[in-house]
């Protein structure tokens, strides 16, 4: 088992389990796909990912979780939350008010940010999550949202990065849009063509009263539609850079 | 704030720990320091007493060990060196003072001694005597023992002897002596 620079003592995971709203797919640490599995509904993605892991039984897994799974907001800063305890609390009652529903059965992270910047929420179904983590037998080492890593590893090369950044999943597209390294809103759009995407990144521009030609666009595509949707994206984009993001590895 | 990479998020690791849990946390840590503490008080004071009892142990050891060659010393003094300071003992307690009390007593009469033996371990008694007549000498070797270190006394031989003024009996006498007689 291969271990990662920077990781001493950590030996890297051996599968990458990535899951969105209709499929799992099981990789192995040289990214081919192991196993498939479409499911008809979020209920059915733990006993299936229970049922992968098992046939697999060597090895840590990461589980990779498109942003279409989960539910991601902005938390205003606010000074006088002083403990992450707090800030869990406030992102909870920010949950209710987006969704309309207790964030009990949801399980709510709050990602640290520098004030006065809005911190990102992201938000799992509890029995969801433990769905997933117990049919790994404790061998799931973590789970996390892939177009956050993705995202990282962009600001990490350009920290003022201005634009879009696009995952596309099999029904929702979630939409982070960044104003010089800022995430300044979070959405996710249904649609049904990539002219109705553009249209909508566009819109998000206008609304920052940033021209389309300023910014740039980081597009993570599923791997079936990557060719034919990112192709279309781009041209609807129009001037705009569109700069792939990183695949995701073990 | 951020204490990481940008938008690290993981659903595996624990939420973020309430303040209350962080103070029980530190009052567990502080009580364990505590805890640690007396238990290493406790360790050294334990310690100290087992190097004392240890020291002390040690020099009721070397207490044994000299007396014991102190001991061992007496038991091997010289056998001869003993023999003689034991030979000098008894010479100071012999009864030389009641020996001759009863050779010159009244009671034995007119017998004057010539000469006077006694062995070296004042166990018999010779001596060469004169008297008048050999009646003179049986009554004083008949008289002789008693209260005193002569137990038993034999005549051992006699002669007439011309001698200026008549005639005198030489005898020679044999006696054995009984020297715890006076101790």
């Amino acid at each position: 088992m291969r271990r990662p620079d920077g990781w001493p003592g950590r030996a890297a995971a051996a599968w990458l389990l990535q899951v969105d709203d209709r499929r799992l797919e099981l990789r192995a640490a040289d990214g081919r796909v192991v196993e498939r599995d479409d499911v008809d509904g979020s209920a059915a993605i733990g006993p299936a990912a229970g049922r992968m892991l098992a046939a697999h039984p060597d090895g840590e897994v990461q589980v990779r979780v498109d942003a279409g799974v989960a539910r991601l907001f902005l938390v205003p800063w606010a000074d006088a939350l002083t403990s992450g305890a707090r800030w869990h609390t406030y992102a909870c009652s920010r949950f209710e008010q987006a969704y309309g529903e207790s964030a009990d059965e949801w399980t709510v992270r709050v990602v640290d940010e520098l004030p006065p910047r809005a911190r990102l929420a992201v938000a799992l179904p509890t029995a969801w999550l433990k769905a997933v983590t117990l049919g790994g037998a404790r061998r799931v080492v973590s789970v996390r949202v892939g177009l956050l890593d993705r995202v990282a590893r962009l600001l990490a090369s350009e920290p003022r990065f201005s634009g879009c950044a696009i995952e596309v999943g099999a029904s929702v597209a979630t939409l982070l849009v960044f104003v010089q390294g800022e995430l300044r809103r979070v959405r996710a759009r249904r649609f049904d063509a990539a002219e109705e995407l553009a249209a909508t990144v566009r819109s998000e521009w206008a609304s920052f009263g940033i021209a389309a030609s300023a910014v740039g666009a980081a597009v993570a595509l599923p791997a079936a539609a990557r060719a034919a949707l990112g192709d279309t994206l781009a041209a609807a984009l129009g001037a705009t850079r569109v700069v792939e993001l990183e695949p995701l590895s073990p | 704030m951020i204490l990481g990479p940008r938008f690290d998020v993981d659903f595996v690791r624990p939420a973020p720990v309430p303040p209350l849990a962080i103070a029980v946390l530190v009052v567990a840590l502080v009580a364990a320091a505590a805890a640690a503490a007396w238990c290493e008080q406790a360790w050294r004071s334990g310690r100290d007493l087992a190097s004392r009892r240890a020291t002390l142990e040690a020099a009721l050891e070397r207490g044994r060990e000299q007396a014991e060659r102190r001991r061992t010393t007496a038991r091997g003094a010289d056998p001869q060196a003993q023999e003689q300071a034991v030979a000098v003992l008894d010479e100071l307690h012999r009864p030389w003072r009641a020996l001759f009390e009863q050779l010159e007593a009244d009671r034995v009469g007119p017998v004057h001694l010539d000469q006077l033996a006694i062995d070296s371990r004042f166990e018999s008694l010779q001596m060469q005597a004169e008297a008048r007549s050999l009646g003179d000498v049986l009554r004083y070797v008949q008289a002789l023992p008693g209260a005193g270190p002569i137990a038993a006394v034999q005549l051992s031989s006699h002669e007439l002897r011309d001698a200026p003024g008549g005639r005198v009996v030489s005898a020679r006498v044999v006696a054995r002596l009984d020297g715890r007689a006076s101790r």
